[in-house]
C-alpha cells in the first residue's frame, strides 16, 4: 500500500497538483526530478492572487507570474482564476500604469486569451473586490467576449466581473457550451443574447445577483411595448435548467423565452404587470414548456413591506398569475417571504378570475412543497387554510404534500369580511358544497373561536374552517404522504394548527399512508400518538368509505 | 406486499455485499454504499458479492478499506438521491462537515486513500482527498512544501539544481 507521496503515480500526483494554485504548484519542481514537469502537464492553470501579497510591487510579480505560468503549461483543460483587490491597491496600481495597458487590471481578458489556453474545456473566474469586514463586490476587472476561448469550451463560470459581450465583428461560436453560470456580474442583455445565441449546446443558465444594463448599442429589434413599459425578450431555446435569483433589469422588464425549460429556480419579487427593473416570470412558448417542465422551484421575496390590505391584490394576483406558467409541473417548491395568508382567495369571482376555477391547473404536480408562515390568530389560520386549500384544489393528482410554516409577527391580511365568508363556509372552496357541510363548518368555526383547549383535551382539537368538510380531489385518491414542519412552543394550546392540520390530513385524506410531523419540539407527535390519529381516523372512515385497513404511519419528520 | 426474491436484486435498498481486502478482512456493506465505487457497481450490478461469496479487493488493506467504506456509507444516501435537488442545505452542512474532519488524517493513511480511491474509482472520494493534499501545500514557500510533503533536505547535487530552477522560474519563489 502506498503510505508515500513519492509511491502515487504521476497521475495522481498531476491531479493533486490540478487543484493547486500556480504559484505552489510551480515551486514544487524543486522537489525533485520527477516533479520537475508534473505541474506543467497537470492540464489545469489555477491563477490565485493571494499567492502574493496585495502591495503594488506583490501585484506586478503576480502579474508576471500568471503568464510565465501560462507560457510554461500545457495543454489546458481547466483555468480557473481568482483576483482579489482591495479600492488601496487598486489605485495604487492604476496610478502605476498611466497607460491605457494596465496588466493587472486587464489580466483575466488576458489569462483567458493566452494561447496555452485555446483548448481550454471549463473556466472559472472570480474577481473580487475586498471591502473589509468580509464583505465582497464587484471587481475592478472586465471579462470581454471576444477573450474566450471557443472551441472547445464547455463550463463557464463567472463571479462579480463586468461582462463586456458585445461580440466582436466575426464569427466566434461556442459549439459545446454547455453551462454558463454568471454571478454578481454586470452585463448587457444583448450581449447575453450574442452568446446565447452561438451556444447551441447551452443547457444550463444559471443568473444570480445579475445587473442587466441598458447598452447604446443594443437594438430595438426584441422590445416591445407593453403597457408603456419597454420589454425586452430573451431567447434561450436550448436551455432546459433555467436559475434566476436576485437579478434587476434597469430599463423596462425582462421576458423569458425558454422553449425546453425543464427545471426552473426563481428567486425574487412577483409584482402585478410589467414593472421597470423587474425580470418577469412570464415564460413564453406555453405549449411547448407545458410538455415538459418538470420541477420548478420558485422562492418569492417580499418587497411589498408596508403593503396594506386594499393592495393586497399585488400580491395574490400576480402570484396567481405566475403560477399558471407553471401548470404542467410536476414537483413544485414554493417559498413564500410573507404570511402565505396574502395568497389566498376566498371569493368565487376571485378564484374564477384568478384560480381559473380550474380543478386540473397543476394536472401533473405530484409533489408541492410549501414554505411560508402564517398569523397565529384566529382570522390568520382561517386566512392561511384557505391558501392551502387553493393550493390542493389545483392539485387533482398531489401524492406528496410538505408543509412548512412559521409564525408570522404580521397580521393577517384578510379583511373581516373575508373571515366571515370562509369561517362559515360560504366561500366556495369546491365544487361539492352541501348544506350538511355547511354546518359542518359552522359547528367548527364556534369551537375555534374560543381558541384556548386544554392541553390534554386532543379530542377537542379543532376543525380548521377553510379546510375541514371541504373534499379536493387529491384528497380522495392519491394524497400519500404529508409532511408538516410547524415550529411549536412549549406554551402552544393543544389545539394549535399544527394539530389542527394533522387532525385534518389524517381524516380527510382517505389514501394516506404516511403522515410525518416535526413541531421542533416532538409534541404534537409525542401526544397526538398512533392511537390518537388512529381513532381520528376510524370516525372519519365509516361515512367517507375509508376502508378499514387504512392504517397511516405518523412519524417524527428528521431534519 | 412480499419481499421481492433474492434473484431481483436491482433494488437493492438493503442489499448487503461483502467486500474482502487484501489482508483477508471481510467488510459487509449495503450495495448502494459500496456501488459508489464505479469499478464494484458493475461487479454488484451483475448480482456479484453476495452470500458467501464476496469481492477480493488484492489492492486494498483492512485499514483503508475501512476507512473509504465509512465515506461509502456517509455518501450513498446523497448519491442515490441523484445528489442535489432533494438535498436540504442541513444535508448539504452536514456532509461538508463530514468530509472536512474525514480527511483531517495522517499523511500516509491519505496516501492509500488516494490510491485506493483511485483503484476503486469513486468520484468524490478522489476529488476529496486532492483536494486535502492541495490545501497542505497551498500557501506555503517551496522549503515549506518541501517539509509539509516529507521531503528530505535537498543535497548540495541536488541543491545545485534547485538554484539553476528558480533562476528559470523566479516567479514562483518570489
Amino acid at each position: 500500500m502506498a503510505a508515500a507521496l513519492s509511491d502515487l503515480p504521476d497521475d495522481l500526483l498531476r491531479h493533486v497538483l490540478s487543484l493547486t494554485p500556480a504559484k505552489e504548484a510551480a515551486s514544487t519542481a524543486v522537489l525533485s526530478r520527477r516533479w520537475r514537469s508534473l505541474w506543467r502537464t497537470c492540464g489545469a492553470v489555477n491563477i490565485d492572487s493571494r499567492s502574493y501579497g496585495s502591495s503594488a510591487e506583490a501585484r506586478e510579480s503576480f502579474v508576471r507570474g500568471v503568464k510565465a505560468a501560462l507560457d510554461a503549461s500545457r495543454p489546458i483543460r481547466k483555468l480557473t482564476i481568482h483576483v482579489e483587490l482591495d479600492a488601496e491597491t487598486y489605485a495604487e496600481v492604476n496610478k502605476r500604469y498611466r497607460s491605457l495597458n494596465k496588466p493587472d487590471l486587464n489580466l483575466v481578458d488576458a489569462v483567458v486569451s493566452h494561447p496555452a489556453a485555446r483548448g481550454v474545456e471549463v473556466i472559472h473566474v472570480g474577481a473580487h473586490r475586498i471591502l473589509g469586514f468580509g464583505f465582497v463586490q464587484q471587481g475592478f476587472h472586465t471579462l470581454s467576449y471576444g477573450a474566450l476561448p471557443s472551441e472547445a469550451l464547455a463550463v463557464l463560470h463567472i463571479t462579480n466581473c463586468f461582462l463586456r459581450f458585445t461580440p466582436p465583428p466575426g464569427t466566434t461560436t461556442f459549439p459545446l457550451l454547455a453551462e454558463l453560470r454568471l454571478h454578481g456580474c454586470s452585463l448587457s442583455v444583448m450581449g447575453l443574447q450574442a452568446v446565447i445565441n452561438v451556444s447551441p449546446k447551452l443547457a444550463t443558465l444559471h443568473l444570480q445577483h445579475i445587473s442587466f444594463y441598458y447598452s447604446d448599442d443594443d437594438d430595438g429589434e426584441e422590445e416591445e411595448e407593453e403597457q408603456g413599459v419597454t420589454c425586452y425578450r430573451l431567447r434561450c431555446p436550448s436551455v432546459t435548467a433555467l436559475v434566476l435569483k436576485n437579478c434587476s433589469w434597469v430599463k423596462g422588464c425582462m421576458e423569458l423565452d425558454v422553449p425546453r425549460l425543464r427545471c426552473l429556480t426563481f428567486k425574487g419579487p412577483v409584482r402585478s404587470g410589467l414593472v421597470d427593473g423587474q425580470v418577469s416570470l412570464k415564460v413564453k412558448s406555453q405549449e411547448q414548456l407545458d410538455l415538459l417542465l418538470d420541477r420548478v422551484d420558485v422562492h418569492l421575496t417580499d418587497d411589498n413591506i408596508g403593503t396594506s390590505r386594499s393592495e393586497n391584490n399585488k400580491i395574490r394576483v400576480p402570484f396567481w398569475q405566475s403560477l399558471r406558467n407553471f401548470s404542467k409541473a410536476k414537483v413544485l417548491k414554493l417559498k413564500l417571504d410573507y404570511p402565505i395568508d396574502q395568497v389566498a382567495v376566498v371569493h368565487k369571482k376571485d378564484q374564477d378570475h384568478q384560480l381559473h376555477c380550474n380543478d386540473a391547473m397543476f394536472g401533473n404536480l405530484t409533489r408541492l412543497e410549501l414554505e411560508g408562515s402564517f398569523v397565529d390568530a384566529p382570522a390568520g389560520k382561517v386566512a392561511a387554510a384557505a391558501a392551502i386549500a387553493n393550493l390542493l384544489h389545483c392539485c387533482p393528482v398531489l401524492r406528496d404534500l410538505r408543509l412548512n410554516l412559521r409564525k408570522a409577527l404580521r397580521s393577517p391580511s384578510i379583511t373581516r369580511s373575508d373571515f366571515r365568508l370562509v369561517s362559515l363556509g360560504r366561500a366556495r372552496l369546491d365544487f361539492d358544497e352541501s348544506v350538511e357541510h355547511f354546518k359542518h363548518c359552522r359547528r367548527n368555526s364556534l369551537a375555534t373561536d374560543d381558541g384556548q383547549h386544554d392541553f390534554d383535551t386532543y379530542d377537542e382539537v379543532s376543525d380548521i374552517p377553510g379546510l375541514t368538510g371541504h373534499s379536493f380531489k387529491c384528497l380522495q385518491s392519491c394524497l400519500r404522504r404529508v409532511t408538516l414542519q410547524l415550529r411549536m412552543k412549549n406554551n402552544d394550546p393543544a389545539d394549535c394548527f399544527g394539530t389542527q392540520l394533522a387532525k385534518f390530513f389524517s381524516t380527510d385524506a382517505m389514501a394516506l399512508e404516511e403522515l410525518y410531523i416535526d413541531d421542533g419540539i416532538h409534541r404534537i407527535c409525542e401526544h397526538m400518538n398512533l392511537v390518537k390519529i388512529g381513532r381520528w381516523a376510524a370516525t372519519n372512515s365509516p361515512k367517507k368509505g375509508k376502508p378499514a385497513t387504512g392504517g397511516i404511519t405518523v412519524l417524527p419528520h428528521e431534519t | 406486499m412480499a419481499a421481492p426474491e433474492s434473484g431481483d436484486g436491482n433494488n437493492g435498498a438493503a442489499r448487503m455485499v461483502t467486500l474482502i481486502s487484501s489482508d483477508n478482512t471481510r467488510f459487509e456493506v449495503e450495495a448502494a454504499a459500496a456501488s459508489l465505487s464505479q469499478t464494484l457497481q458493475l461487479t454488484i450490478l451483475d448480482g456479484g458479492g453476495g452470500g458467501g461469496d464476496g469481492i477480493p479487493l488484492p489492492n486494498v488493506d483492512s485499514a483503508t478499506l475501512s476507512k473509504v467504506l465509512e465515506y461509502c456509507i456517509k455518501h450513498a444516501p446523497a448519491a442515490a438521491n441523484g445528489g442535489a435537488p432533494n438535498a436540504t442545505a442541513v444535508d448539504r452542512a452536514e456532509l461538508e462537515r463530514f468530509d472536512n474532519e474525514f480527511v483531517n488524517i495522517d499523511q500516509s493513511v491519505l496516501y492509500s486513500l488516494i490510491m485506493a480511491a483511485h483503484n476503486l474509482e469513486i468520484e468524490g472520494l478522489q476529488s476529496l482527498v486532492a483536494k486535502k493534499v492541495a490545501d497542505m501545500i497551498k500557501g506555503k514557500s517551496p522549503m515549506e512544501i518541501r517539509r509539509t510533503l516529507g521531503f528530505p533536505d535537498p543535497t548540495p547535487e541536488e541543491q545545485a539544481e534547485m538554484n539553476a530552477h528558480m533562476l528559470e522560474y523566479g516567479w514562483a519563489y518570489e
